[in-house]
């Protein structure tokens, strides 16, 4: 519960902050977010390599503060929704789950669900109007559920969990200095919480951010 | 209107198209992948007491396949349905040949009595039922409004607790190994110790199960317990 109620004091002082900031200071964008767990390199959690393949599905929204035009720094919060999963076939290497004294085979489907909510902080190279690659902070919370469905049951668990994400992009201008097309790539290290280990991915988003 | 308001209008409708791609390539489901054939659902799960079989080397097998719910008036097996006994010669053909591959020297059930025990019993039995689960849905999801919704649902209905609810049925096998230690027994409980017991179950497709699947199951029962044939050689 804790955890819970410090994200909503977060998100309440940035809502607060950002009343008092001027419309066109703020860049709103929407993204879509690829991800990928184990087949780059750092990725891995406690457990075991839960989900391999890669993922195309997700989504986020982007908003970050701009003191002036140009400016070197920005703050602001993110939201998104990453869906990784994999379907491993009978007989493939990982789909037999052992446990103490136990070994269970089958056809398993694996979900990882997660929902990162951040505050973000970034630092932008080049000057206004052209492209700007910045890299940037993020902290706050994930939501990460996990389930396995092997034949017909389903073993299913989720955490809250605090976490970090460096990030790294460009911004470029689209037509004009108000629309711009956001291109990132984020390590999400979500830390180990209730038993569960830490989670590690990577997201490759891109979107279109406006003021 | 303020024109950086005017303006900004204009630049939002540049943003319908690739934010529909966005939305649309995303929101697939939370759980994108599903079950696309009853073989998909066949479950082995193997248990052991002990890892160390190098105690035992030979066995003894009856040549029957126990239907565990044949007493239709068993309480317990309400939801039995007839099980099919043309597999069982196969059945016991392969797990014999497994036993064999293991170092395992069987034994003729009919030359075993008090004085010439097996080391282990080797029992296989059977049943069917028929099962029935309740799923919750999210509404709107990746299911869309399949067959499997009570007559009557459809995309008029909308959630009212969260999601939607199905009820599904569908016919359950179970294939069961046991071997049991004849001397390795608790006298005050009247139980023997099974040592190892495999457990293979899954949906029956329309005609049932195949020679496929069934080999398919053993074989993996005696591939994922290596330690079996750890002191038969």
């Amino acid at each position: 519960m804790k955890m819970i109620r410090g994200m909503f004091v977060s998100l309440a002082l940035i809502l607060i902050w950002s009343g008092e900031a001027k419309a066109q200071d703020w860049w709103w964008g929407i993204m879509y977010e690829m991800s990928a767990t184990s087949s780059l390199p750092g990725n891995s959690n406690m457990d075991f390599d839960f989900i391999e393949d890669f993922s195309f599905r997700g989504i986020g929204i982007e908003a970050r503060y701009l003191p002036e035009p140009g400016a070197k720094y920005s703050f602001g919060f993110n939201a998104s929704w990453n869906v990784l999963n994999e379907k491993s076939e009978f007989g493939t290497d990982r789909n037999t789950i052992s446990l103490s004294r136990t070994d269970v085979t089958g056809t398993q489907l694996r979900y990882l669900n997660s929902v990162p909510l951040m505050a973000n902080a970034s630092y932008y190279f080049g000057g206004r109007g052209g492209i700007r690659p910045f890299i940037g902070i993020n902290a706050g919370t994930y939501y990460i559920e996990r389930r396995v469905d092997i034949g017909v049951s389903a073993v299913v668990e989720d955490n809250w969990h605090f976490g970090w994400a460096p990030d790294a992009g460009i911004v470029v201008p689209l037509g004009g200095p108000e629309v711009a097309m956001l291109v990132m790539a984020r390590y999400n290290w979500a830390f180990s919480s209730d038993g569960s280990g830490d989670q590690k991915y990577w997201g490759f988003n891109i979107g279109i951010a406006y003021r | 209107m303020d024109k950086r308001f005017a303006g900004l209008r204009t630049r939002i409708g540049l943003l319908p198209g690739p934010v529909t791609v966005a939305f649309v390539l995303a929101c697939g489901a939370c759980y994108p992948d599903e079950i696309t054939s009853a073989d998909e659902t066949d479950v082995v799960l193997t248990t052991r007491r002990t890892e160390d079989f190098s105690p035992y080397s030979t066995y003894a097998m009856p040549d029957t396949v126990i239907d565990i719910c044949e007493d239709a008036a068993d309480p317990e097996c309400e939801d039995a349905l007839d099980v099919d006994h043309s597999y069982d010669a196969q059945i016991l053909s392969q797990v014999a040949a497994r036993m064999q591959a293991y170092g395992f020297q069987r034994v003729p059930i009919d030359q075993v009595d008090g004085a010439n025990l097996p080391d282990l019993f080797v029992l296989v039995s059977v049943f069917a039922t028929e099962r029935t689960a309740y799923t919750y849905y999210p509404w709107w999801g990746w299911w869309g409004w399949g067959g499997y919704w009570p007559p009557g649902w459809g995309p008029g209905w909308g959630p009212g607790y969260g999601g939607s609810v199905s009820v599904t049925r569908w016919d359950q096998g179970t294939l069961e190994i046991d071997m049991i230690d004849p001397i390795d027994t608790d006298v005050e409980q009247q139980i023997f110790h099974v040592q190892w017991a495999a457990t293979m179950s899954g949906v029956m497709g329309r005609t049932g199960f195949d020679t496929a699947r069934i080999d398919r199951a053993i074989d993996q029962a005696f591939d994922q317990s290596p330690y079996l044939g750890g002191g038969a050689d």
